[in-house]
């Protein structure tokens, strides 16, 4: 099993869809696990991380799982067991708390969004990821 | 990383070196969140008389590190990508080299490059 940070981003002002630069070279994996922590923070509204993966060397990205949060601090969890043939379905970008059951490709990275401005230290957000 | 210096210092600190963990913090307290990197090979000194005639403390070490060893573990991770083209897989002044027991301060950071490849990495580290 090999850990990766995906994102440990502190965040104060708005944050638009950005993301952090990308874990790559992954061996195929047989299950990979997620978690986001987010420390807590007053004044704004909310903080999100959106999982994603590439095919095609990083050219386009598909969600895989996203996590969101309010103020409070939390831990939230997800993972993707074996890999298994799954029917065909058409791809969407995922809403709240959403995963997409998609294979995992060689490329991992969170996007990082939060809505209203946190105060003080505001909150940091941590992503990681575990490949099995 | 094929380049010669990077396959000899490679070869150096795996037959004598030791491992060192290197923390990145990210946040403001209360709210830091360590990143750390797993196990990564190194050599552990003490600096030389022209190093503490320079200005080093006795108390400071000098930690030598190979790019591969943090390329292989992609320390520390995804990160915006930088808007002044710094390299985050460097370490920095006030991350942390973790070796022996000890948390210890990076102080200074002298990446060495040749032939356009970075090949070593020497820290001075505090603590």
């Amino acid at each position: 099993m090999t850990e990766y940070t995906l994102a440990a981003r502190q965040i104060t002002a708005v944050v638009t869809s950005e993301a952090q630069t990308a874990i790559t070279d992954l061996e195929i994996a047989s299950a990979v696990g997620f978690e986001a922590v987010w420390t807590g923070g007053s004044g704004g509204t909310s903080a999100h991380a959106i999982v994603q993966t590439s095919y095609d060397g990083g050219t386009t990205w598909r969600d895989l799982v996203r996590f969101d949060f309010t103020t409070s601090a939390a831990v939230k969890t997800a993972k993707r067991s074996a890999v298994s043939i799954a029917a065909v379905a058409a791809y969407a970008a995922l809403s709240a708390e959403g995963a997409n059951d998609i294979p995992i490709g060689s490329r991992l990275r969170a996007v990082i969004l939060s809505v209203g401005v946190f105060t003080g230290a505001g909150g940091t957000l941590t992503v990681r990821a575990m490949v099995h | 990383m094929s380049n010669r210096f990077i396959t000899a210092l490679d070869y150096a600190l795996a037959k004598a070196g030791q491992t060192v963990v290197l923390r990145r913090l990210y946040g403001q307290a209360p709210n830091v969140v360590n990143v750390d990197s797993p196990a990564i090979p190194a050599a552990v000194r003490s600096p030389s008389n022209e190093e503490l005639a320079a200005g080093y403390a006795q108390t400071d070490s000098v930690v030598i590190l190979s790019p591969t060893g943090i390329a292989d573990a992609q320390w520390p991770g995804g990160e915006l990508p930088s808007a002044t083209g710094a390299d985050p897989s460097l370490p920095r002044r006030n991350d942390k080299a973790i070796f022996d027991g000890r948390i210890r301060n990076v102080e200074l950071v002298k990446p060495f490059v040749v032939d356009n490849d970075l090949v070593r990495i020497e820290l001075r580290v505090l603590g």
